[in-house]
């Protein structure tokens, strides 16, 4: 079935199609939205679960982290502030294995108090042991939360969905609505091994000594790092049901490509339009979006660039003193393995400034050039900043 | 204007990134069959005051500008404002808009206020100097109807047998009106429309035809002393209100039975048929509308009688014992002009702005429609507060 919807509202649709039994959350724009429709789908009783009211996002993971030990398959949505009062709790989430999905609607942090989209948010919570998945379109959010309850139960970790602020939050885009019965193929009911319960009492999160907390840790990344297979393995699965394709990395014209640019979120779509632009103009440019940041598909990214000149990152964040986050983990991803290719990282769209073909096509002169708009701090060249 | 992109499949539509300026390629203005049009209109207030004052634009004038500019918009259209801002009924301020908020603007306050400035100079125009007109009669309506003679350039002569200018409102009482306002508003108004005053004149009935003899245009008031009363039928009668034009050398004014006698409430009304009958004679003499100095045709106000007195029966005269309503002071007519909404008169508040759902109506110094994304909701309309922009039929 066909429908038009935003972004938000397709978050709420897809954890209702992979029937959720827990629904804790508090809320906070731009993803109101997403826990008001749920709540509604549960007030109807168009979904069995439960939906819990919170006093803060903090209470609101601890809650699902609760639920998913029990065994219940377990939501919520958050964005900026809210993910950030979290922070604690992610790494519990993930350190006790629970495979909570999560919607983070990509807002700026305070202060000064901003909307709209930027990545800092979710790129600061990168160390958690989360799985994070950037979408670029309205049915990516809808598949990806599908796809996500099926990866973080086969791999036992949390998958944390990240969709722009208001460019994919509150942007109505039609899409296709995966049908029911076949959601549920996909994503059979959710069945633990080992879980909190009344009539079989085991213990959870005991202390640890160093004898076995270097194990417990090096199991974490070990699994982790194999989810970027395990989600290809999962959208092939996802591509055969449903016909549509959401792997780790997206790409466009990069085989012949000689500058190829990088970016995550909706801005990939500006980026791969603006592709199209260049090649008309004759410069060889292709894209690369990015829509797995954790674990980070090293090995795609270092196919991918193999052979090309120059490489533009887009970051819609930064780290301060050292650079865009992306372009951090791009350079570490080619260290050593492809020596000759310059990486230009552009710090822009922050804030919700508009990213669009236009803006790259002048980010992509400037790389060429050697001047532009756009002005350089440390190793970051900055877009949309005063004079 | 029509817009160039129109999408009529999902094949037309362009491949898109999700980013913020990109609708723009979506012409919706094709959907519109009603155009938003900014145009200022009549206010209410005016539109139900007997001499069509510009209400709102006289109080921007203050709040802007002061009470001298105050002043010269109001004698543009109202030469006795100290006397209408005293004795009239005030027909403006129930019609106020500012109403449905909380309370009617206090018009007459603010309109007595700007009267007691005492800086302002003669604006008469000296083109037709050389027709020379008579108005038997120094009451209202002759005064009036002298003065805007007086402002289209004309040499006016006002005529009178008693020894003061005013005519009936000699007879109102001193609790009333002040005399010394009165003489200071006629003062006023026979300086600046550069009138020529003769009163005291002996024996007018006989002199009659003299005068006729010596001016081009003889104009007869009825709210004279000695013409109050005059209700002989005769050829020359012309009743500014029903008549189209002026079609004899001497004019002679009547009145509809509800203005007789003389009702200081309504001296609104004899201002205005006094301007009506103004024009008229202007037309007669110029035979050329175009010419007659931008004067507001206001017949459509006069003519609107909104208040109904019976005959002979004076306008409340209990308003008449007492004493005189206390003078505001300025803080007080500031506070009360900043309320009015200036209704009719876009002043560009950007309320419209605020609720165009398409982000088609931009600002400079007016208002500006985008009529490509338009889409003719007409949100616009219905949210302008001061009735500024209309939905207007698009087909011809």
């Amino acid at each position: 079935m066909k429908k038009v919807m935003m972004g938000t509202e397709a978050a709420a649709l897809a954890a209702k199609l992979a029937r959720v039994q827990v629904v804790s959350a508090y809320p906070i724009t731009p993803q109101t939205v997403t826990v008001e429709e749920l709540a509604e789908i549960i007030g109807r009783g168009d979904l069995e679960a439960k939906y819990i009211n919170v006093e803060s996002e903090h209470s609101a993971m601890a809650s699902c982290i609760g639920a998913a030990a029990t065994g219940a398959r377990a939501f919520t949505a958050t964005s900026s502030q809210g993910l950030a009062l979290m922070h604690e709790v992610l790494h519990y989430a993930s350190g006790a294995r629970m495979p909570i999905v999560m919607v983070n609607a990509n807002r700026a942090l305070t202060p000064p108090w901003n909307l709209y989209c930027d990545h800092t948010d979710s790129l600061s919570q990168r160390d958690t042991g989360w799985i994070q998945y950037y979408c670029a379109d309205v049915q990516d959010v809808m598949d990806s939360v599908i796809i996500g309850y099926r990866v973080a139960e086969s791999v036992l970790l949390p998958v944390m969905i990240n969709l722009d602020a208001f460019y994919l939050t509150h942007t109505s885009e039609l899409l296709e609505i995966p049908d029911q019965k076949e959601v549920d193929d996909f994503l059979p009911p959710y069945h633990p091994s080992e879980k909190l319960d009344v009539d079989d009492p085991r213990t959870f999160g005991n202390v640890c000594g160093s004898d076995l907390y270097s194990s417990f840790k090096f199991n974490r990344h070990k699994t982790m790092l194999n989810v970027v297979d395990r989600w290809n393995e999962a959208a092939a699965e996802f591509e055969l049901k449903f016909g549509r394709r959401h792997e780790v990395i997206e790409k466009k014209h990069t085989e012949d490509a000689d500058i190829l640019i990088i970016g995550i979120g909706t801005a990939s779509g500006a980026i791969s339009l603006s592709v199209d632009q260049l090649r008309h103009e004759g410069i060889a440019a292709g894209s690369l979006r990015l829509s797995m940041i954790r674990p980070f598909p090293v090995r795609f990214l270092q196919e991918a660039v193999g052979g090309k000149s120059k490489i533009i990152v887009v970051d819609r964040d930064v780290s301060f003193g050292a650079e865009g986050i992306i372009a951090q983990e791009v350079k570490a991803a080619l260290f050593g393995a492809s020596s000759d290719v310059e990486v230009h990282g552009f710090v822009s769209g922050i804030g919700g400034n508009d990213i669009t073909a236009d803006s790259i096509v002048q980010l992509v002169r400037q790389t060429i050039s050697g001047s532009g708009m756009a002005v350089q701090a440390g190793n970051s060249l900055w877009t949309e900043v005063l004079p | 204007m029509q817009p160039k992109n129109t999408i009529n499949c999902l094949a037309d539509m362009p491949v898109m990134p999700l980013t913020i300026g990109t609708m723009e390629w979506n012409q919706t203005g094709t959907w519109r069959y009603l155009t938003p049009t900014a145009s200022n209109k009549i206010p209410p207030c005016r539109a139900d005051c007997p001499a069509g004052m510009p209400i709102p634009d006289f109080i921007n004038a203050l709040k802007s500008k002061g009470d001298t500019e105050a002043l010269a918009v109001i004698m543009r259209q109202n030469p006795l404002p100290g006397l209408t801002g005293r004795l009239c009924y005030h027909p403006c301020q129930p019609k106020c808009i500012r109403r449905t908020y909380d309370d009617s603007i206090q018009i007459q306050r603010i309109e007595r206020y700007v009267s007691n400035c005492d800086r302002l100079e003669s604006n008469a125009i000296d083109e037709n100097g050389s027709v020379k007109i008579a108005v038997f009669g120094a009451g209202p309506l002759g005064l009036a109807c002298a003065y805007f003679l007086g402002l289209n350039g004309f040499g006016v002569s006002v005529i009178d047998a008693a020894q003061e200018a005013g005519g009936a409102l000699l007879k109102v009482p001193v609790e009333k009106l002040d005399p010394k306002v009165r003489v200071k508003e006629i003062d006023r108004m026979v300086s600046i429309a550069g009138l020529n005053l003769n009163l005291g004149q002996t024996d007018l009935a006989g002199r009659m035809t003299t005068i006729e003899n010596d001016y081009d245009i003889v104009v007869v008031d009825p709210t004279s002393v000695e013409h109050a009363e005059q209700k002989t039928l005769n050829p020359d009668n012309f009743d500014p209100l029903s008549s189209t034009s002026v079609v004899t050398k001497k004019v002679v004014i009547t009145l509809p039975g509800k203005l007789l006698p003389f009702k200081p409430a309504m001296i609104a009304h004899y201002i205005g048929i006094g301007h009506l009958a103004a024009n008229h004679i202007s037309d007669f003499i110029k035979k050329d509308p175009a010419l007659s100095c931008g004067l507001t045709d206001l017949k459509e106000h006069v003519a609107k009688e909104r208040v109904k007195l019976d005959d002979g029966v004076s306008a409340g005269s209990g308003l008449l014992k007492g004493s005189r309503e206390k003078e505001w002071s300025e803080e007080q007519v500031m506070m009360e002009a900043e309320r009015c909404l200036s209704c009719g008169t876009c002043n560009v508040c950007g309320q419209c702005v605020q609720y165009c759902p398409e982000a088609s109506i931009q600002i400079h110094d007016s208002l500006k429609f985008d009529l490509f994304h338009c889409k003719g909701c007409g949100i616009c309309a219905y949210e302008c507060p001061r009735g500024v922009i209309t939905m207007e039929d698009d087909k011809p």
